[in-house]
């Protein structure tokens, strides 16, 4: 039996992903964020295999059409990337206007009614139609 | 020369206001004298702008984060429809606008003739305004005729009068400058019948500083861009 050879690289890349591996698998088995942390895990597997197995990519590039492995990787993490890109800009539309909303809320909630205006000319409008809010006409209305 | 039809309708000032400290309680006190609601939105700012209102006739709502002018506006509408206004007129605070005016914009809006009615600087007169920012607000308004079914001849003008049905229909989501262009598209989407009215704009070095720069405006023209690519 041949014994196989590793490379600098694989030395140090692949422990690594098996340790990210199985912190994904543990924190899956917790139950914890379980899709998010299965395909965590099956990216690091992903990873490992690429790395320890180069002419792997290179075969399904090939059964794809795709001229080497390097452009698999290359085309797949674009497409990823521009997937996650999309997401995450839609997330921070939503969270953008969810604090919005938050913000609002509390405002319409704390709003505090103009201070009583002494003698002016002719003041017909009924001023300080906000309910009191408990606190007396707020003479110094700002916390 | 205050028009008969104002009287009897409750119309309300909104002031959206960040970092105004040195204009906004001026502002507000001038408005106050000819009308009694004026709501002021606080948008979240670090400097004394909320306290600088202390006792004065507005009433006075605070954003606790910054979430830009749009939003801010979009605040202090709900509150003065809450409140049971007519018109819903906003007002900027930098000191840019003429109190004068408010009441012909607010005239056609009560008259029932439109239920938006925007003001205009080209039509009215922009005093002070240098060169490049004329530039600028002209490359606004060709962006805006290019991009929204509404033709206006100032699509960057702050102030604006809504009836009560086309204020409840409005809803600001874009910050910045963006939501002057959102407020046009809205109004065509609303179906809401508007009309320009000529006003004044006074330039003054403190509302230069305070507008946008001309990067900005590419920026709020891109922002504008890609939420309509994304609808």
């Amino acid at each position: 039996m041949k014994v196989p050879q590793f490379n600098t690289f694989q030395l140090v890349v692949v422990p690594l992903l098996a340790l990210l591996f199985i912190r994904s698998m543990i924190s899956m088995g917790r139950g914890l964020h379980r899709r998010t942390n299965a395909i965590a895990a099956l990216v690091w597997l992903a990873a490992g295999i690429t790395v320890l197995r180069p002419d792997v990519t290179a075969m399904i590039a090939k059964a794809m059409g795709i001229g080497r492995g390097t452009d698999l990787v290359l085309y797949f993490f674009l497409i990823s990337f521009l997937a996650t890109s999309l997401y995450l800009y839609n997330r921070v539309v939503h969270l953008d206007s969810a604090i919005t909303k938050i913000v609002r809320q509390a405002a319409l909630r704390e709003a505090h009614a103009p201070a009583p205006q002494i003698p002016q000319q002719k003041s017909v409008e009924p001023q300080g139609t906000m309910p009191a809010r408990g606190e007396a006409a707020p003479a110094n209305p700002i916390r | 020369m205050k028009p008969e039809p104002i009287a009897g309708h409750r119309i309300f000032i909104v002031v959206a206001a960040y970092n105004e400290s040195r204009a906004i309680r001026k502002v507000v006190d001038q408005v106050c004298v000819q009308y009694p609601n004026v709501v002021v939105v606080d948008d979240g700012s670090s400097d004394a702008t909320l306290a600088s209102l202390t006792g004065s006739g507005a009433y006075l709502l605070r954003h606790g984060v910054n979430r830009g002018q749009g939003a801010a506006l979009q605040t202090g509408i709900e509150f003065a429809l809450s409140q049971g206004a007519d018109v819903v007129v906003t007002f900027d605070a930098d000191g840019q606008h003429d109190v004068h005016d408010v009441a012909a914009l607010v005239q056609p809006v009560i008259a029932g003739e439109c239920d938006v009615a925007l003001g205009s600087r080209f039509l009215g007169h922009a005093h002070g305004i240098p060169l490049s920012r004329r530039v600028l607000l002209k490359a606004g308004v060709l962006f805006t005729r290019i991009f929204s079914q509404v033709k206006v001849t100032d699509s960057h003008n702050g102030l604006r009068a809504f009836s009560h049905r086309a204020a409840a229909s409005i809803h600001l989501e874009l910050d910045r400058m963006a939501h002057a262009s959102e407020i046009l598209d809205q109004i065509h989407e609303g179906g809401w019948r508007y009309q320009e009215v000529p006003v004044n704009i006074y330039y003054s070095e403190y509302s230069l500083a305070k507008g946008q720069s001309s990067w900005n405006a590419v920026k709020i023209g891109l922002r504008i861009l890609v939420k309509r690519a994304f609808q």
